[in-house]
């Protein structure tokens, strides 16, 4: 494959923004593909960074060698475990590295064999929202790589959804089954706990007076899987922070529940409130607003976070792996 | 629905009495008074134990004046003294209080309680009315704070009381969370003077924050204010958005604000915040 405009390519790119899907297979595919693509940028003087698997880190390293210091590598599966914090990650990225007069080549990688299920549904929610957060950063060109020789057929079978541009083994090609920005958050059902979860709480109600309450469940099922210090209070934080937003923006209260399944302990919170703004906890707050950092912050320390909403109500889940 | 607890941090009374303590005390129902009533008189007898004369301002506006007979015979003390008695409803209309002439007639009276051979001055007031009286609860909370930064340096200890279900709900948590001894449902929080500053303690999230802002906005200002945050429990993105823009507002003011003993959980938070709220804490 070669970098060159792909047909009607202008159409896609009237945002400015370039958003294309790398079908690589193996390694040596991904090197294959994306170091000519890198090294073009790195000496125009564009900025390259890359969010991708510790493997693939692995391979762009050895076959950049001196040049690799121009690039910003980091571990995917560490700084975007949870795919819900990728979006603002990139806004800061974008704002750090960016160079007036040049594009920032990014490489993100949010998808690798052995996500969860949930986890991939939360990926590709991810992959459509970055068309809607990035529309605006007409300097932005991202590539998105998915290893086709290790990921499900299923698995791939989505990546066009998401993105207006492919390059496969055939080329680069708009992606006809490419759908759009998302304009609302998600609102199909979760499903229930798989049996044999272990329900640490059953749905209870809580208003403003048992947010307190609500603090110390928390406190005590991060006791009872034993999380580390930190970890359970970023836990106790992020169940706090979304029991309050039920609180203010939810109707004035919510319904906790938790359990744990598979090494993961799981917090719910629902509401009769509708979070309307399909980017809600994705963008970097500012320091000049008043509010709106807790959906952020809680992105930031959970393992996971499912947003489901709808005008018939809210539900937030909260991922803790209880065996890091 | 999830059964209240207490939230971590508020204490209800000293574990020592001490000359300088500062508590507050809502009420409400008959049982919460009759619990006022007897908690107010205990208050007064702390006070007496420590050698401190006693003030007690009644306001029958807002309740029954309370039965001092436990602490001795009241004719006697007030002859010799120990007890001093007056009732607010008779100084009514004098408008919400004068915060600097009030300090100075406070501090005049301990003065003249050490020259005549008390340890201090020990008050209960029933503030109901005072409270209550549209746009003056917000005077009344900067007032409470004059006098609590007063108080640590002088052997003044002070009780205010008042009936919830007359200055409501909002005007009582305004009026708990600047008292470090409080009594009845009230804040989760609390920020009370020190020697250096102030110590936040308790419990602060989202729902919360707002009081904290307000109670921040009416500390007077010290030119470097450290915070005690050794008892702050819990506080959320939302608080420490509060406090950081605390601090920005002082420091363009030519102020300091520093936190002391922020423990890993303001810490780590304050980190996590990163870029997204004003860096201008320092951490002692």
């Amino acid at each position: 494959m070669t970098v060159t405009a792909a047909p009607d390519e202008a159409d896609v790119r009237k945002s400015g923004f370039r958003h294309e899907a790398l079908l690589y297979d193996g390694a040596d595919g991904l090197v294959r593909a994306l170091i000519p693509w890198i090294t073009e940028g790195v000496d125009a003087g564009d900025p390259v960074v890359a969010l991708v698997t510790a493997r693939s880190a692995d391979a762009l390293r050895s076959s950049l060698g001196s040049a690799g210091r121009h690039v910003h590598v980091a571990d995917m599966g560490e700084v975007g475990r949870n795919p819900t914090r990728i979006i603002s990650l990139w806004y800061r990225l974008a704002a750090e590295h960016a160079r007036p007069g040049h594009d920032l080549r990014a490489i993100g990688e949010p998808v690798w064999p052995g996500r969860s299920r949930e986890e991939l549904v939360e990926c590709q929610h991810h992959e459509a929202l970055i068309n809607a957060a990035f529309a605006d950063l007409d300097d932005l060109w991202l590539i998105c790589p998915y290893d086709a020789g290790a990921l499900t057929p299923d698995v791939l079978a989505r990546v066009g959804d998401s993105h207006p541009l492919v390059d496969d083994a055939g080329g680069r090609a708009l992606c006809p089954d490419y759908s759009g920005c998302p304009t609302a958050v998600p609102s199909d059902p979760l499903p229930e706990p798989p049996d044999g979860a272990d329900v640490l709480l059953h749905g209870a109600a809580f208003d403003v007076d048992a947010l307190p309450a609500v603090r110390e469940h928390a406190r005590r099922h991060a006791a009872a899987v034993r999380l580390a210090p930190r970890r359970a209070r970023d836990l106790v934080l992020a169940v706090s922070e979304v029991a309050s937003n039920s609180i203010l923006h939810g109707g004035g209260g919510g319904r906790l529940r938790a359990w744990v399944h598979s090494g993961v302990l799981v917090h719910e919170v629902s509401d009769d409130g509708h979070v309307a703004d399909p980017l809600a906890g994705r963008r970097v707050p500012t320091p000049r607003q008043e509010g709106g950092r807790g959906l952020w912050l809680v992105n930031e320390v959970c393992d996971l976070v499912q947003l489901r909403s709808s005008a018939a109500g809210t539900v937030v889940r909260l991922h803790v792996h209880t065996t890091d | 629905m999830l059964a209240s607890v207490r939230p971590q941090g508020p204490q209800d009374a000293p574990a020592t009495p001490s000359l300088s303590d500062h508590a507050c005390w809502a009420y409400g129902d008959d049982t919460e008074q009759a619990s006022y009533r007897s908690g107010a008189v205990a208050f007064m007898a702390d006070g007496q134990a420590l050698g401190q004369r006693l003030v007690y301002l009644s306001d029958r506006r807002a309740s029954r004046p309370l039965d001092l007979s436990p602490l001795g015979d009241v004719a006697t003390m007030t002859a010799r003294g120990e007890l001093v008695v007056h009732d607010l409803a008779d100084l009514a209309g004098d408008g919400p209080v004068r915060p600097e002439r009030q300090l100075a007639a406070l501090e005049a009276s301990v003065d003249a309680a050490l020259a005549t051979g008390w340890s201090g001055v020990r008050v209960v007031a029933e503030v109901t009315a005072q409270v209550a009286e549209p746009g003056w609860c917000a005077g009344h909370v900067a007032w409470e704070q004059l006098l609590d930064r007063a108080m640590v340096e002088r052997p003044l200890a002070a009780l205010c009381a008042y009936d919830e279900r007359v200055v409501g709900p909002e005007a009582a948590r305004s009026l708990a969370c600047v008292h470090r001894f409080r009594h009845g449902r009230s804040a989760t929080f609390g920020l009370y003077a020190t020697s250096d500053g102030v110590a936040l303690e308790g419990e602060v999230d989202a729902c919360q924050a707002p009081l904290l802002d307000r109670a921040l906005a009416s500390l007077p200002p010290l030119p470097t204010l450290v915070v005690d945050a050794g008892g702050a429990a819990f506080l959320d993105a939302a608080a420490t958005d509060v406090l950081t823009r605390y601090a920005a507002g002082r420091r363009a003011a030519g102020a300091q604000v520093c936190v002391r003993d922020a423990g890993p959980a303001l810490g780590h938070l304050y980190d996590l915040l990163g870029p997204s709220i004003e860096r201008s804490l320092r951490f002692l």
